[in-house]
């Protein structure tokens, strides 16, 4: 397994101008059943920092803070707190808190932005 | 007659026994000079040292003999020596030769080696991040499906 190209791939792609990029890693990254790669996926939309990368790794259920390897949810919580420019991932944290969607990924959704507040 | 005091007579006589004396003592010098051991063999004046017992002969000859065997023996060892000294020059020059041939041997291998390899950067650094970010996404997107189907 060449898990070195793998991740330059998956960095590439995040670093990538063109926004189709995100689509990619949200539908072969965030969903592959191994671990490593979804912590990669995770960690560079968490990187690009944009509201459509974001937005993959908050609001969805099973992927990134809220995926169901704790390695994995640990590490995109990690980059979250360790982002320079936290306003669009709390906004975005926001907006999920006052969504209609399942209570699972509120309660994440607060247990984080509660953490950046206090970390920032 | 003539009538001769005692005291002549007397001196007479000692000049005759001087004269004697005076002829015998050159007799005696003469023979010494010629010959330094003054000796005589059957009346013959000897010039120099003849005389050698048998013994002395024998034992010279026993030493002459022993002498010749030590330089024969000498000889041999020697010849001896000598050829062991060449075989091993032979030999130190035969492992000289092989080793010489050896290094060369080497030395054309690693050339040939050398020749025959091919040194290229192009494939080196073609999966870096900064060269995969010039790829379009539905490149890399391929790129990543193959490599995912591979884990």
């Amino acid at each position: 397994m060449s898990l070195k190209k793998v991740s330059n791939i998956i960095e590439a792609l995040g670093r990538h101008e063109d926004i189709d990029s995100i689509r990619v890693l949200t539908e072969l990254g965030t969903n592959h059943h191994s671990d490593e790669v979804r912590e990669l996926t995770s960690r560079a939309l968490i990187k690009r920092n944009s509201r459509e990368a974001l937005e993959v790794v908050i609001r969805n259920k099973g992927k990134g803070i809220n995926d169901l390897s704790a390695r994995v949810a640990m590490t995109a919580i990690n980059e979250l707190l360790a982002l320079k420019e936290k306003e669009c991932a709390m906004e975005i944290l926001e907006e999920t808190l006052n969504s209609e969607t399942e209570q699972e990924v509120q309660d994440t959704a607060r247990s984080v932005k509660a953490l950046m507040s206090f970390s920032s | 007659m003539e009538k001769i005091s005692p005291l002549r007579a007397s001196l007479k006589a000692f000049e005759q026994f001087k004269a004697q004396r005076a002829q015998k003592k050159q007799e005696n010098t003469g023979i010494g000079a010629t010959n330094p051991f003054g000796l005589t063999f059957k009346g013959t004046v000897l010039q120099m040292d003849v005389f050698e017992t048998q013994a002395k002969n024998n034992a010279k000859s026993n030493i002459s003999s022993n002498a010749k065997e030590t330089l024969a023996k000498a000889g041999k060892l020697t010849a001896s020596a000598w050829a062991a000294t060449l075989s091993r020059l032979n030999s130190i020059k035969q492992s000289m030769i092989s080793f010489g041939n050896r290094l060369k041997e080497n030395t054309v291998s690693t050339w040939d080696k050398l020749n025959k390899t091919e040194i290229s950067f192009t494939g080196l650094f073609s999966n870096s991040v900064s060269s995969l970010r010039s790829r379009s996404v539905s490149e890399l997107e391929s790129m990543l499906q193959n490599e995912l189907a591979a884990i």
